[in-house]
């Protein structure tokens, strides 16, 4: 046999580049199974723990404790969960769930002091692993750090609330572990196959997702728009990508990016492709013009759905517009840095003019995430290693903001079951002072005030601006947050200002939602006013896989 | 650099030429007994049962689709790796394996969910 004897080179597969995905990949595809076993719960659960634990004790055994012990606890919690509630699957998939996420939670920080941190001062190291298609580096660590943070305040946030509309299935859990997983690998990706298949594998996942409330038909709408818009967004981003391997002849980031600028490149097919990519990415974090799909989405889907979609969404796809921009075409600075930029005063501008005459309060947060990406694109634009770690610092924070704040809004939309309207905040600050008091932090974070982690983030976009000469990009910037802060401080006058109106009963909020609104609520406070921690990590986290 | 492209377009031209050119001669030459066998549509040989564009049918089928493309995609994998399954001993066994074991999963979850229950 020919074939067989021709060598074929076993690739050396550095497990710890993608170490944090496979716990939630994992735990998804164990819950899915745990979904449809009915009462063989255990006949899943002790096997799996029991593999899980033997890894566990045979990485501790090669020196890998920190792993080890991950896989060792989950293994162990698994079949206890199991035991724990054996009346209610809900709650095994949900701790399921929340547990893997703080799992790769504790992988990323151990990748971080393991693999990537600094010796003494000065950038983080980076890894470049699997032949170059996953980069371990600054975007990595903060997108990671970002979706699993998210996914971790979502779980416990929605659960009651699921529930309460009658559209819990034992698939959510997985859906959302694989949408986080696809995020985080988009965090990571370094070519642009890999780039293209994280983003579809969370898509897919948030397309259903969107949709969860079926019987709902502002739910289905928002599934169906998504689905069809974000198709057609993903097929131009792939043709982009095509015309970009037709012009370099390589599909490796780095690689494009040593490439791209070459006499021997045809630059005008280089420049379609980079048109059509930025097309499809600012869809995906929907950029005006682009972001006509988000408002219905963010209205239509549950609002859990829409937190996890408004906070993580958007840092994976400003971690792929990093890395595609910074990384693969910096030399064309010249032709994406203007576009780039007009689309980022657009949507400020856009975004929070809009804002300002809605009546649904998802909808004026779904404005509210439009003017933010538009902020974060700032730092993008001003194409410089600031520019980079104030983008990471800024998504960081409005993820946790949003999150709050759409924790807020599911206890009033429990209590009301129906959309939230500035009616159902009248005088709430007397009703339910303590929720009141954490929508009106969140409002203060995603304005911007001094003392919340929103101020931070935006100074140091601003300031990356104007070290960059966009002057004229940062006064639109401040324009627009003067504009914004008039509805979120609207939202916080209407709560403390004015009298409740009739009889309405308190805000329904369950142990899980108070719990992860009071985290992200201290963590919003925590952020805005002990930065520092997280700033230098942010400003380390400016190294790159180039 | 299009030099090289050239036995492609030969090869384009060629084709369409050799499709456009048999039909031509067939519609020219060929003899036309038109009868009602032949002028009703083939559904693999039985009688139609109803016009394609207003019968309904049960949405079932696109699980059974769902449940091809399981295996499909397995078997797309498989024979590939079975050719040079040799050279990559038993990190390819390892591989494939875990590879199979997540189709199974979606099998398992199908089967689990009822979606192989015809009623």
């Amino acid at each position: 046999m020919f074939l067989a004897q021709s060598a074929l080179g076993v690739p050396d597969i550095a497990w710890s580049s993608f170490a944090p995905e496979l716990v939630p990949t994992t735990a998804a595809l164990v819950l899915l199974l745990l979904g449809v076993a009915g009462r063989r719960r255990m006949a899943v659960a002790a096997p799996v723990g029991l593999a899980a634990v033997a890894l566990g004790v045979w990485l501790i055994t090669i020196e890998l404790n920190l792993p080890g012990a991950v896989a060792v606890v989950l293994g162990v919690a698994l079949p206890a969960l199991v035991v724990a509630f054996p009346r209610t699957p809900s709650l095994v998939q949900a701790w399921g769930a929340g547990l893997a996420l703080a799992g790769a939670l504790v992988l990323t920080l151990w990748q971080y002091t393991a693999v990537l941190a600094p010796v003494g001062e000065g950038p983080m190291l980076v890894q470049n692993a699997l032949q170059g298609s996953i980069a371990n580096d600054g975007i990595a660590l903060f997108t990671r750090l970002t979706v699993y943070v998210t996914a971790l305040l979502v779980i416990p946030m929605g659960y009651g609330y699921l529930r309460q509309r009658r559209i819990y299935r034992s698939e959510f859990e997985p859906l959302l572990l694989l949408a986080t997983v696809g995020m985080a690998a988009l965090g990571t990706a370094n070519d642009l196959i890999t780039i293209f298949i994280a983003l579809e594998v969370f898509t897919l996942s948030l397309y259903i997702l969107a949709g969860w409330a079926r019987r709902d038909r502002r739910s289905e709408e928002a599934g169906l728009k998504y689905f069809v818009t974000s198709a057609i967004a993903s097929a131009v981003l792939l043709y982009g990508m095509a015309l970009v391997y037709v012009a370099t002849g390589t599909v490796d980031l780095p690689a494009i990016g040593l490439t791209i600028g070459l006499v021997t490149t045809p630059r005008s097919v280089a420049a379609i492709g980079l048109a059509l990519i930025t097309v499809g990415v600012a869809f995906k974090v929907s950029l005006a013009p682009f972001h006509l799909w988000t408002p219905d989405v963010y209205q239509g889907a549950p609002t859990n759905i829409t937190a996890f979609m408004a906070a993580a969404t958007k840092a994976a796809g400003f971690a792929v517009i990093l890395r595609l921009y910074l990384v693969a075409f910096p030399t064309l600075e010249a032709l994406w840095v203007p576009v780039l930029s007009v689309l980022a005063a657009i949507t400020m501008l856009y975004g929070a003019y809009l804002a300002i005459v809605q009546r649904d309060l998802k909808r004026i947060l779904a404005y509210s995430s439009i003017t933010h990406a538009g902020y974060a694109t700032i730092g993008v634009v001003a194409n410089s290693a600031d520019g980079l770690s104030a983008t990471l610092w800024y998504l960081l924070t409005y993820a946790i903001g949003t999150a709050a704040a759409f924790g807020a809004l599911i206890a009033l939309e429990r209590r009301r079951q129906g959309e939230v309207t500035f009616a159902d905040l009248r005088g709430l600050g007397r009703e339910a002072p303590d929720l009141a008091a954490v929508l009106a932090l969140s409002m203060l974070s995603l304005a911007g005030i001094p003392a919340t982690a929103g101020f931070v983030g935006k100074l140091m976009v601003f300031r990356a601006g104007i070290d960059a000469g966009l002057t004229w990009l940062v006064v639109i910037g401040v324009v627009s947050s003067v504009v914004a802060a008039f509805f979120y401080l609207r939202i916080a006058g209407v709560m403390f200002l004015e009298e409740p109106t009739g009889e309405r009963g308190r805000p329904q909020v369950s142990t899980g939602l108070s719990v992860t609104v009071s985290v992200s609520a201290v963590l919003v406070i925590y952020l805005g006013i002990q930065p520092q921690l997280f700033l230098d990590l942010a400003s380390n986290a400016a190294a790159l896989v180039r | 650099m299009f030099e090289e492209y050239l036995p492609v377009l030969i090869l384009a031209v060629v084709a369409t030429a050799f499709a456009a050119g048999s039909l031509v001669v067939s519609s020219l030459v060929g003899p036309r007994v038109p009868n009602p066998t032949k002028l009703s549509a083939y559904e693999c040989g039985n009688e139609p049962l109803a016009e394609i564009r207003t019968t309904r049918f049960p949405i079932r089928f696109y699980l059974v689709a769902m449940l091809f493309l399981i295996f499909d995609i397995e078997t797309v994998f498989l024979y590939p790796w079975a050719v040079v399954f040799r050279s990559f001993g038993w990190f390819g066994l390892a591989q494939m394996g875990v590879f199979v074991a997540i189709l199974g999963v979606a099998f398992v979850y199908e089967f689990g969910r009822g979606g192989l229950e015809w009623d």
